[in-house]
């Protein structure tokens, strides 16, 4: 453990050393006194009083000058100093400062002590790092060792259940796929991410980054922390550090995992004979024939679910090297990630290059840069809507087989509908490459004592190339592609931003400053282009070097776009402290977008939070059970640029609105919308409040937070009369959405002397959402879904994207239920769902439609703890959401009578007669009263627990093993879940990723697969 | 230090004098409309544009979706056809549509009223914008012409879908607190359109090939009669249908299959059709009715099945019964036995199939032409406006002139029709009128215009022991509800229809 914060301390020392010199000279100028004996040279080494080991890159300074060394790694250090009256203050990061008279000695050895207080962590806080301990905002952080060794292929899936008041749902379980990341709720109709900045580079995808590079993680929730970044920060900030070298003896790792992936649970589905009894009772209830004679004779059939899926490996390797000598520091990483999917035919690989490094030219002048390659590839299989892969997977027939006996795919001549997924499977062929380099390089010139000049240049660019591959095949006569043909498409982007700022770090008296100027500019440009063809040769379907658009023989056709837009900011921002008690930090910002309207061009974002270190006070200061007691507040004006089109403040002209003429396709165009010159951010305003506490020995943190944030002028399409002709409603901005929440964190570590060590960090969130305005009163926002209809709706008074249709109150028993009913629709019989007439109106129709279910947890949680005793380390992880729904839009079809196979929950408690089922409606096919509308038939309790990670390690003995580290492990992600929900996996984030209107809606999701993992970490 | 200083001020200064480019930034593969009517191609691209709404004919799948699904409001709310599909819930506007259980969010009803407000638009940026473009003043006039057309034709399916509805005749709206303008106005400005658009509008034989699909003077001749029909203004009905039938420039066609098919898209017959290419290159090739109408043992979607009481409508013989539907075990024109799919009646609409020989390409949804207009249609609707004249024999010449063609030789079935009494010869037209363009969009709006919409659809909801048409409510299921969206946008200054 002792070793362990010896080595966070000088991993911190990189962050810390220039400001705390700087601090300690703008001190110690004030107390200087001028000498009177001839210059000598002193000479020493420092050790540490914990374990007598030397220390290196300590500073050593003749209190009151400039002059000053650093120790080598033997902990020596040699330095001349003006007189017997100079003072050597040596300090390091973890450890008290002390201070040494010369006199007239010529060699001053120095025994450091470890301080409790100071080994507090150093966080990121934009442009710029500050104490834990002393930030007032609200940041929530996770370092490597927090997320080592689980499985992943994105950082973000570490994050789960680590920091509160962060959601994180997989929108998938298909490798690669994307997150849904919340912080604080969700503010806006529009582009809800949080900005991600990786070493200082803004808008970097993480999918390009390997989370074991990571070294630590902050994320700035609150708007007085999240200021700085102005127009981009309203989402939240994520600042990414990836790792550095530190001097001293080389050091190589590597890292070796190896997973098995298995689905959690099947989903419960009928199988052949009870598939065709279901679909003929279904036929005769509408009044038609039955179309199997005798379903009995047809047996189990098919389970689609086990041909599609599979156990599936998941590799992750990697290898690293770092070191340096005070001068150069540097770090090497290259890894390979390779995960196949549990659904057959999808994979993602990614192999990352990173080399970081940094030089101190001379003591004022330092230079580095941070860069990163990486390639990834991945093959898709479509999900999420009726007719994808794993839709087909569970509405096919049972009654097909796999294949023919002629080894044909299986198809059904009775239900030429349903698709052999396995089949569509074989003919899938979307591949995508995503080479993307970036990076930065960056100089840090100290110009004058605690002045210091930072210039940061960062840059992404890459490229996706996407390509889609549909065979010739004919499996049947409903299933077949006659014409082999091919999409390409490549989305190009490059992006750079440019930031120049200034600190200044003076103390006067009790007075503490840092105060940071900048200006950053920032420009992004994507372009995409695609093209198709048909027609490419029938070997194709076996030859992937035929797979070329020069090989297309017919319907040859191209298309692509483009869009650029560009931000300059000017930022500011004034740290300051009063005997280290009394704290306040100030942010200004001024953003200028290109997307910002001409009327609106520039955005101004000023926060501010305040702190009262209260464990400083004379009260407090001595009392043995706190260390640290900050109560802090504050208040931030935020923006979100993000969720503006790069031209809505324009005008323009829909091209390519053709029209055939003769056997010609006309070239037509017109404007369908209209701009808004006066166009800008969503702003968002926050006032957070909190209390920090950690004491007891430091065995137990706590923190508590509660913010209320409201986003004001969020852009909406504001619907125009429609007979005004235009398509696409205006820009606006003009809708308010308010969040409120708590965040409750608390965390209890003993290090024992018998080597028995444990941990429990426990986090839980609740948020509420509410839309307070929207600019034209009466008006809502719906989605649909298609063949359901409209299912949600956000309107003024609930929560954003709440589930929308008619409340249901059971099933219609007999007819004269129907009849004392309220109208409902035709043709309603008994067996019907009972939709409730909510305005009373003796009709069942559109204005009985209502707010049926939230997609929002009331609150989110997570548990870590940890227990090692001498080399075995054991690790567990809980993480869960409460009082979520889900919609389950997948029943359209499943529970729906129709040709498609059914849930297992049609054949055990639909209704077939008076007093049989009070939930399942009767079979129809032609189900006159729309049973399958919107409704809470469809909503379900999307509660979670999930044991997320469990994780047993044991570490070498050294003895044993001549290596710095050699650690094995073996974990299990995703072991077990403790849901209600009847579908795959409760864990739903979003289906579109351009509609974040889309929350909890299972469209047949892919399922997070269970992965069982065993890992080596060796370290030379 | 001093170098340091300058140089950071350096970086200071190229980013402040970076910022006018950073912030401002041109469209990039966009068109800025303050430039989008100068040329003479400007003058067509804007033409092209208002004709394009017209190929919207169905919810999810073309290219200028949703459109107005004239296979539901025409078809579907009538007692030829039932909905299809999936489910009952497939496509739930349909089946509201077909149970007359109609609420004014019903998404057929919505998109049937947005389109058409588009197309008007359009129409109204060409007559706004074009006359100030300099170019050659008899294209530009043809263009104005064709623009006047297409307004009429947009706002002829607004009125008969929805009564009374705003009039929009710019292209750019002041305010938005325009009322719902009497029917009655709303047919006089389409009468004044298309009678403008009479006088300027060439022939179709003066049009080159390559312009097949614009509208001509005897597609706006034919809709202006259509619209007197409506308007049961007979004499001016009768006038214009005989101007288009005596005009020499469409025959009907000697096959009546092969006026469905590719190879009659040329035909004379034709008047005004949506054109789509089987040229799967460009938008809008495609034309998915037909994908929407096949069997769903053949990809295709299985809507618009017809019913039974429309096959028994057919005269015992009438060959254009199995040109018309189609049923399982059918030999097909391209040789292939039907197989109908899950269709609850049994049929499928032959007037949308498409044979394997058609399919360039492999494509499942050819670009086959959508029929709106033809000489068949002009018949009949003739017959009907002379026999209300009191030209009793024009009406006989004209309906046994379809009766004849129909018959295709075989003289032992579909004999002459000799029948002088006004009122059983008008039943006789309709029921001629029934099979002639059966699943051609007209049915419902027939029965409205002919009176007995509520009669009919009861009499087959009884007859039939079916939900489909018992919820027809007379004077109000006569139009649809205007959608609810527009009501609330419009702060109730719109009103909604009756009974919705």
């Amino acid at each position: 453990m002792r070793n362990c914060q010896l080595k966070k301390a000088r991993v911190l020392s990189r962050f810390l050393l220039q400001v705390t010199l700087l601090q300690c000279l703008a001190t110690c100028v004030l107390l200087a006194s001028p000498g009177k004996f001839p210059p000598k040279v002193i000479t020493g080494t420092v050790i540490s009083k914990e374990d007598n080991q030397a220390i290196q890159s300590v500073n050593v300074l003749v209190k009151g000058t400039k002059v000053g060394a650093i120790t080598d790694a033997n902990g020596s250090y040699s330095l001349t100093v003006p007189d017997d009256n100079s003072i050597l203050v040596f300090s390091f990061i973890g450890f008290s400062s002390q201070e040494m008279l010369v006199g007239k000695r010529n060699r001053i050895d120095v025994v450091l002590e470890q301080d409790v207080k100071s080994m507090e962590q150093v966080v990121l806080v934009g442009y710029g790092t500050q104490r834990r301990s002393d930030v007032t905002g609200a940041i929530g952080s996770v370092t490597a060792k927090d997320i080592q060794d689980e499985p992943g292929i994105q950082v973000a899936q570490a994050l789960q259940g680590k920091i509160a008041g962060i959601q994180i749902s997989q929108n998938s379980g298909a490798p690669g796929s994307g997150l849904l990341i919340r912080v604080r709720g969700t503010g806006t109709v529009n582009n809800a991410e949080p900005l991600y900045v990786i070493d200082g580079n803004l808008n970097s995808n993480p999918l390009d980054l390997a989370p074991d590079q990571i070294e630590s993680i902050q994320v700035l929730k609150s708007a007085s922390a999240a200021a700085i970044y102005g127009a981009q920060g309203a989402n939240g900030v994520i600042l990414i550090t990836t790792k550095q070298g530190k001097s001293g003896k080389s050091q190589l790792d590597v890292n070796f995992t190896q997973g098995l992936q298995e689905i959690q649970r099947k989903f419960p589905v009928t199988n052949a004979r009870q598939y065709a009894t279901i679909y003929n009772e279904g036929l005769v209830n509408a009044g038609q024939q039955p179309l199997y004679p005798n379903p009995d004779a047809l047996g189990e059939g098919t389970d689609w679910q086990k041909e599609v899926f599979r156990v599936a490996p998941m590799t992750d390797v990697s290898i690293s090297a770092s070191g340096g000598s005070e001068s150069s520091k540097f770090y090497f990483s290259a890894g390979y990630v390779n995960q196949e999917g549990i659904l057959r035919g999808s994979y993602f690989d990614r192999v990352n290059l990173r080399i970081n490094s940094s030089h101190n030219i001379t003591p004022a002048i330092r230079i580095g840069q941070n860069l990163s390659a990486s390639v990834a590839k991945y093959k898709q299989l479509s999900e999420f809507s009726f007719g994808s892969t794993l839709g087909n997977t569970l509405t096919a027939n049972p009654e097909i087989p796999v294949k023919t006996p002629d080894g044909a795919w299986g198809f059904s001549p009775t239900s030429l509908n349903s698709v052999n997924p396995l089949a569509a499977i074989f003919y899938s062929n979307d591949n995508t490459r995503r080479p993307v380099l970036n990076g930065n390089i960056y100089a840090d010139l100290t110009i004058l004592k605690g002045l210091v000049f930072r210039s940061q240049y960062n840059f992404n660019f890459g490229y996706s190339e996407n390509s889609i591959f549909t065979p010739s095949y004919r499996i049947s006569a409903s299933n077949f592609n006659d014409i082999a043909n091919l999409t390409e498409n490549t989305n190009r982007f490059r992006e750079y931003s440019w930031a120049n700022t200034l600190t200044y770090q003076k103390a006067v008296g009790k007075h503490t400053f840092d105060v940071l100027g900048g200006v950053t500019i920032q420009e992004s440009f994507f372009q995409s282009i695609s093209a198709f063809g048909a027609g490419l040769p029938a070997n194709a379907t076996g030859n992937i070097n035929l797979r070329y658009l020069d090989l297309s023989t017919q319907g040859n056709r191209v298309g692509g776009g483009a869009g650029e837009w560009g931000i300059l900011s000017y930022l500011g921002r004034v740290n300051y402290n009063y005997n280290g008690k009394y704290f306040t930090t100030v942010n200004f910002r001024v953003d200028g977008s290109s997307r910002f309207g001409e009327n609106n061009k520039y955005g101004y974002f000023p926060s501010f939070s305040v702190g009262w270190k209260i464990s400083e006070e004379s009260f407090l200061k001595d009392k043995s059970w706190v260390t640290n007691l900050m109560l802090r507040g504050g208040w931030g004006s935020l923006g979100n640029q993000n969720s503006l089109p790069n031209y809505a403040f324009a005008t323009l002209v829909t091209p390519n609105i053709n029209y055939a003429f003769g056997s010609e396709v006309v070239r037509g165009q017109a404007p369908t919308g209209k701009g808004n010159p006066d166009l800008k951010w969503e702003a968002t305003k926050e006032t957070n409040l909190g209390l920090d506490f950690r004491g007891f020995n430091d065995k137990i943190t706590a923190s508590v937070d509660y913010y209320y944030k409201q986003t004001s002028d969020m852009l909406l399409q504001v619907p125009l009369l429609q007979y005004s002709g235009i398509q696409q409603s205006p820009y606006v901005n003009g809708g308010n959405v308010v969040n409120k929440g708590l965040e409750l964190m608390l965390g209890y570590e003993n290090t024992a002397p018998t080597g028995f060590d444990y941990y429990v960090n426990a986090n839980m969130a609740f948020n509420k959402n509410k839309v307070t305005q929207l600019s034209n009163t009466g008006t809502s926002i719906f989605q649909q879904l298609s063949f359901i209809g409209i299912m949600n709706v956000t309107q003024i008074g609930s929560p954003i994207a709440s589930f929308y249709g008619w409340k249901t109150d059971g099933l219609f028993q007999d007819r004269a239920e129907v009849q004392k009913h309220a109208t409902q629709s035709t043709g309603t019989s008994p067996g019907d769902i009972r939709f409730v007439d909510v305005n009373g109106d003796g009709v069942i129709n559109a204005r009985d439609q209502t707010i049926i279910g939230n997609p929002w947890p009331k609150f989110t949680y997570g548990l870590n703890g940890g227990v090692s005793y001498k080399g075995i380390d054991f690790k567990l992880q809980l993480q869960g959401t409460y009082g979520n729904d889900i919609y389950m839009a997948l029943k359209f079809r499943m529970e729906g009578a129709n040709f498609f196979n059914k849930t297992l929950n049609v054949w055990e408690n639909r209704w077939t007669g008076p007093g049989t089922s009070n939930r399942v409606p009767r079979q129809s096919t032609n189900d006159p009263n729309n049973n399958m509308r919107s409704s809470e038939y469809y909503v379900e309790d999307g509660s979670y627990m999930r044991v997320r990670n469990v994780q047993l390690g044991y570490r070498l003995p050294r003895n044993l093993v001549k290596l710095r580290a050699a650690r094995i492990y073996a974990s299990v992600q995703n072991l077990l879940t403790f849901s209600k929900y009847p579908g795959f996996d409760p864990e739903i984030g979003t289906n579109r990723a351009n509609n974040p209107l889309y929350i909890g809606i299972d469209e047949t999701n892919y399922p997070l697969p269970r992965i069982y993992t065993i890992g080596i970490n060796m370290g030379l | 230090m001093k170098q340091i200083t300058i140089l950071f001020f350096l970086c200071f200064c190229i980013a402040v004098n970076g910022c006018k480019k950073i912030l401002e930034k041109e469209p990039l593969a966009l068109i800025n409309s303050s430039v989008a009517y100068v040329t003479a191609d400007d003058a067509r691209r804007a033409v092209t544009a208002a004709y394009t709404p017209l190929a919207g004919n169905n919810w999810c799948c073309t290219y200028v979706s949703p459109g107005y699904m004239h296979w539901v409001l025409g078809n579907v709310a009538s007692d030829d056809t039932e909905k299809g599909g999936e489910s009952g819930s497939d496509q739930l506007y349909a089946q509201q549509v077909s149970l007359f259980n109609i609420p004014s969010d019903n998404d057929a009803t919505r998109f049937a009223w947005s389109t058409e407000y588009i197309g008007v638009r359009r129409a109204n940026l060409v007559l706004d914008n074009v006359p100030k473009i300099t170019m050659d003043g008899t294209l530009k006039n043809r263009y104005l012409a064709e623009a006047k057309f297409l307004r009429a034709w947009y706002y002829f399916n607004l009125v008969k879908t929805f009564g009374d509805v705003p009039l929009v005749l710019v292209s750019e709206l002041e305010s938005y607190t325009l009322t719902r303008s009497p029917k009655v106005e709303v047919y006089n400005q389409i009468i004044k359109d298309l009678t403008e658009a009479i006088a300027v509008l060439p022939e179709a034989s003066k049009y080159p090939a390559s312009d097949r699909g614009r509208a001509t003077k005897g597609a706006a001749q034919a809709y202006l009669g259509k619209v007197y029909l409506y308007m049961k203004n007979y004499v001016k009905a009768e006038e214009l249908f005989g101007t288009v039938i005596n005009s020499g420039e469409h025959a009907l066609n000697a096959d009546y299959l092969n006026l469905f098919l590719r190879a009659g898209e040329t035909s004379t017959e034709h008047i005004f059709v949506v054109t789509f290419l089987n040229d799967q290159g460009a938008l809008p090739a495609n034309n998915q009715i037909s994908t929407v109408m096949a069997s769903r043992a053949r990809s295709g979607w299985g809507f618009n099945l017809p019913t039974q009481d429309f096959v028994n409508a057919f005269e015992p013989g009438d060959p254009r019964l199995w040109q018309t539907v189609y049923k399982s075990g059918d030999v097909m024109p391209d040789g292939l036995v039907a197989n109908v799919g899950n269709s609850t009646t049994g049929y499928l609409n032959k007037k949308a199939y498409v044979p394997e020989y058609e399919k360039i390409g492999g494509a499942l949804q050819p670009g086959r032409d959508d029929i709106h207009m033809r000489l068949g249609k002009v018949m009949l609707w003739f017959a009907e406006a002379a026999n209300e004249n009191g030209n009793t024999q024009g009406a006989l010449n004209a309906l046994n002139a379809i009766r004849k063609r129909a018959r295709q030789g075989n003289a032992n079935i579909l004999p002459d029709v000799t029948e002088t009494n006004k009122a059983a010869l008008r039943d006789l037209i309709w029921r001629e009128q029934r099979v002639e363009f059966g699943q051609e969009y007209e049915r419902f709006f027939e029965l409205v215009r002919q009176g007995r919409a509520g009669q009919v659809m009861r009499a087959y909801a009884a007859k039939y022991n079916t939900p489909k048409g018992s919820g027809f409510k007379d004077g109000v299921n006569e139009i649809f509800p205007i959608p609810q969206s527009e009501i609330n946008l419009s702060k109730g200054v719109l009103k909604q229809n009756a009974g919705y």
